[in-house]
């Protein structure tokens, strides 16, 4: 028998158990991905960003840490994605003096709404649509809203999520307080 | 109005609710996640070297960092090769790939927490 051999087999052995790992959490990746997007094709990309990440930088280690070493990638994503559209409201505000300056205005482009800022018409109908516990996690601050889902979907406890989140464990503890609160109060308004 | 559901109560709600909601996806969605999944399993580093190489491995790395420091203390043109060319000669493959790369040096910032990660198993193996 060759070195080869058994060498492939765990090569093949290692490929289906990361294949197995990344299909249990891929919904759950996409769903945390899509509260903080609020928008599929991105949150779509942030999973596969997510998912590249990790194959390439942390699938040779202990399968018992894949989990909190995916949600380390992913939750890295989701602050670059939030940081990307900070930057891009405060470029906005800025140029709208500059851009009502130009004749935009048979422009259809120039004139659609923006997902973020929909006139309260619209929100009403997308809050129905998208169900009240999809609304009240939404407008959580992100910190708060990954804190959360963390700890009480995911299961993790405050150290591995602080560790996960890249901040203390009181932060953690401060934010899902937070998020508690406005939980609370948002869906049992609705109940 | 209805009492204040406490805070368990209210985690064990939306909990569920939220397990419920990954069955809502649909089969295009599906598909799109199963692609994701086979592109990244495409990524999968084909090697990895033995742990007996890692002294060998770090020695190399060693020798590379003091020939870069040479370098930029004097950093006159070795012959007529360019900056580029000349350290593409003294750095290896998978150093030139960290320097060109965002994603390896993101893997670098995250060093910190692969290592407490490591702690807390550590303290967990031996506490149990």
């Amino acid at each position: 028998m060759t070195m080869a051999e058994p060498a492939s087999a765990d090569a093949k052995a290692h490929r289906s158990a990361l294949d197995r790992f990344l299909k249990e959490v891929e919904r759950k990746a996409l769903r945390m991905a899509e509260l903080g997007t609020r928008n599929r094709e991105d949150a779509m990309d942030l999973v596969q960003e997510a998912m590249l990440g990790f194959v390439r930088h942390y699938a040779r280690k202990p399968s018992d840490q894949w989990a909190p070493l995916f949600y380390r990638v992913l939750d890295s994503r989701l602050q670059d994605f939030h940081r990307r559209q900070t930057v891009r409201r405060r470029w906005r505000v800025w140029l709208k003096p500059f851009a009502d300056d130009d004749d935009h205005g048979n422009d259809p482009l120039a004139q659609a709404a923006d997902a973020e800022t929909l006139g309260p018409a619209h929100q009403a109908q997308g809050r129905q649509a998208l169900g009240e516990l999809d609304c009240a996690l939404q407008a959580l601050p992100p910190r708060q809203r990954q804190a959360f889902l963390l700890r009480i979907w995911e299961g993790f406890d405050g150290a591995m999520t602080a560790g996960i989140m890249g901040c203390s464990e009181g932060s953690v503890k401060t934010h899902l307080s937070r998020a508690m609160n406005t939980l609370r109060e948002r869906l049992e308004d609705h109940r | 109005m209805s009492s204040l559901p406490d805070t368990d109560q209210l985690s064990e709600r939306i909990r569920a609710q939220l397990d419920d909601s990954l069955q809502d996806y649909d089969a295009v969605t599906l598909s799109r996640l199963n692609q994701a999944r086979q592109r990244a399993l495409e990524a999968l580093p084909h090697r990895t070297a033995p742990r007996w190489q890692w002294p060998a491995i770090g020695f190399a790395a060693a020798l590379s960092l003091m020939l870069v420091l040479g370098w930029q203390r004097n950093p006159e043109p070795i012959g007529d090769a360019s900056d580029s060319e000349w350290m593409a000669s003294v750095l290896s493959d998978d150093e030139m790939a960290l320097l060109a790369s965002d994603d390896e040096l993101e893997m670098f910032q995250n060093l910190e927490f692969y290592a407490w990660l490591e702690q807390q198993q550590d303290w967990d193996g031996s506490s149990s």
